[in-house]
């Protein structure tokens, strides 16, 4: 990343103008979608225990960052997407995996444990199966929570890829944002982390929303979701494509194949995500609401 | 520590009766001042000379047994000088019992093995072999485990060994070592007569068990009262009543201590009997935690001071927004 791309105070007037687009507060407005993103601080105690009863569990992510978003309403439509962090854990809370045994483990089940002691054994790897939540809003201006009960999007199977050639054209960024909805540090044995990303260009807007978790010395989980709107040609039909891509592996089975087995050489996803065989993979498009 | 001092912790440690904490502290002091002097090869006087390989990280055994069988296995652990021969050694299981002259007793080496904390049976070797100044010593290692005594047994070794470091030599065995000792009673024993929290040795790498790494590792947990197991599988949880019962035999008010992210900068739970104590605001840059102090005043009364982020320009943290960036 260049100096001047760190000095990125958002997109020039002039580039705001030929694609038809307008800044708004905390976001953008383009080609009928409404981009908004915001970035809040963890949950505080009182927040924190609001979370807890709604998800009925005591434990939760160290970092919860339960006000921040990303929101994209198209008016003409009523589609809306947007990402945060309660739905991202009901999603954790539904699939309940069990729990992944840290490397210590195995020398731990020869200690002599306490009589009394409980075995806690949520997922507190946080792994999700979230890929956004969606509605059908009738007010475009509202900005609701997922705590209404909206219709829901219908998704259908597709065959169409995301256009990668089209996505890798340097068009200019009209707005971007990355926002975290939660983030643990697995008590220092690893990382699991869920953030998403959008950028909006003049002929689309793209996401990728990641669960990023790397259990040290045992697993790393790669949960990827992908959605692509091209504008088209027609702005009361956008096109929306949403690709999911799981990948998942072992450092036991990396290590077999030759790769580093040491933690410290899996910093960074986007680095290592084609080691990782893929697991599960779908992609599906948006049906338009009539 | 003067000599009289030495002199009397020797008589002390002869009528097993350990010393005190500090006493320990100070006579392991000067025992690793004179112990990491020798060199791997130490020469001991008088018929052989004997080369291990001496201090940490090294982890050794020498029976008895290796005495009759040169060469030694490989690596080699014991190596006699070419002018001097097994022959040399005495006949210890012949003529022990009382059979040899105090002068003959004072021309030897008694060359001994395992002890394993049985401290009488080790003051019988010193009876068979002679008072340690007068005759020379060499152990082979493990003094520890196993035995009642190990903690006399080692202490007394090392209170001779400081005393009298040019008339008994002292080699580690493989239970002179942490991992077994826990095994195998030295490291309960140590607890037992010293107390838990005193003799963790903090100088090392966090090890996988132990109290040292249940002190690190270990948090409380609102789910259970007692004990729980993480779902790592590996890291203690502890509830109110753990923390309760460890403040009243402790004789403490509460716990302070940190390691858990609290938005506020402290959180208190179990009624007051365990703070967490948060010291890095707007943790990572982006989390919009406030932090905090406890401060203690002389009377200990309690006072959290809040504190936010320094300002951005001070604080070398690009402020703007995300670059962007093309993703895929």
């Amino acid at each position: 990343m260049t100096k001047a791309a760190e000095a990125w105070e958002g997109p020039t007037a002039a580039e705001l103008k030929a694609a038809g687009a307008e800044a708004i507060p905390g976001g953008v407005r383009v080609k009928g979608w409404v981009i908004r993103s915001h970035n809040g601080p963890i949950l505080n105690s009182a927040s924190l225990q609001l979370f807890e009863d709604k998800l009925q569990t005591t434990h939760l992510p160290e970092m919860v960052f339960g006000e921040s978003f990303l929101s994209l309403q198209h008016a003409q439509t009523g589609i809306r997407l947007y990402f945060n962090a309660l739905d991202a854990l009901k999603a954790w809370k539904h699939e309940a995996l069990p729990p992944v045994e840290v490397p210590a483990a195995a020398k731990w089940k020869f200690r002599s444990k306490p009589s009394d002691q409980v075995i806690l054994d949520y997922d507190y790897t946080f792994t999700t199966p979230y890929n956004g939540s969606d509605a059908l809003v009738q007010n475009p201006d509202s900005i609701q929570t997922s705590l209404d009960e909206p219709r829901n999007l219908c998704w259908e199977d597709s065959e169409d890829r995301i256009d990668l050639v089209a996505l890798s054209a340097k068009e200019p960024i009209l707005f971007y944002d990355e926002v975290i909805l939660y983030e643990d540090e697995l008590a220092d044995n690893g990382i699991s982390f869920l953030t998403v990303r959008v950028r909006v260009m003049p002929t689309g807007w793209f996401l990728l929303l990641r669960l990023w978790l790397r259990v040290d010395g045992v697993l790393m989980r790669l949960r990827d979701t992908r959605v692509y709107c091209s504008f088209g040609s027609d702005e009361a039909k956008p096109i929306v494509l949403r690709e999911c891509c799981w990948r998942e592996a072992t450092f036991a089975s990396l290590s077999a194949k030759g790769y580093p087995s040491d933690s410290a050489a899996y910093g960074d996803p986007n680095l290592i995500a084609h080691k990782l065989p893929v697991v599960m993979q779908k992609i599906q498009k948006l049906k338009l609401p009539n | 520590m003067g000599t009289s001092d030495l002199d009397r912790q020797i008589e002390q440690l002869k009528r097993c009766e350990p010393l005190t904490e500090a006493e320990v502290k100070a006579l392991c002091l000067k025992a690793m001042e004179i112990l990491v002097e020798e060199s791997n090869v130490q020469r001991v006087d008088a018929p052989v000379t004997v080369t291990a390989p001496l201090p940490p990280p090294f982890t050794f055994h020498l029976s008895f047994g290796l005495f009759g069988t040169a060469p030694a296995p490989a690596p080699p652990l014991l190596e006699l000088e070419p002018s001097q021969t097994v022959s040399a050694l005495p006949k210890m299981g012949v003529e022990l019992g009382g059979a040899l002259s105090q002068n003959e007793l004072e021309r030897w080496s008694w060359i001994c093995g395992d002890i394993h904390g049985q401290f009488y049976d080790m003051k019988e070797l010193f009876k068979v072999g002679g008072d340690c100044p007068k005759t020379n010593y060499l152990f082979l290692g493990d003094f520890v485990d196993r035995g009642f005594y190990s903690v006399e047994t080692f202490l007394l070794l090392l209170a001779l060994k400081v005393r009298y470091p040019d008339r008994i030599t002292l080699i580690r065995g493989n239970h002179e070592s942490r991992q077994i000792t826990q095994v195998y009673g030295f490291y309960d024993e140590c607890l037992r007569k010293y107390g838990s929290i005193r003799v963790i040795d903090r100088k090392q790498e966090v090890p996988h068990d132990g109290a040292m790494c249940d002190l690190l590792w270990s948090d409380p947990e609102d789910a259970v009262d007692g004990w729980g197991l993480s779902p790592r599988g590996a890291g203690f949880l502890f509830g109110g009543n753990v923390v309760s019962s460890f403040n009243h035999t402790n004789n403490i008010d509460y716990i302070c201590r940190a390691h858990q992210l609290v938005m506020e900068g402290f959180k208190w739970m179990f009624n007051n009997k365990i703070v967490t104590v948060w010291s890095a605001p707007n943790y990572c840059y982006r989390c919009g935690n406030v932090a905090a102090i406890l401060e203690l005043d002389e009377n200990l009364n309690k006072q959290f001071r809040v504190f936010e982020a320094a300002p951005h320009e001070s604080r070398g943290v690009p402020a703007k927004r995300p670059a962007p960036d093309y993703f895929l």
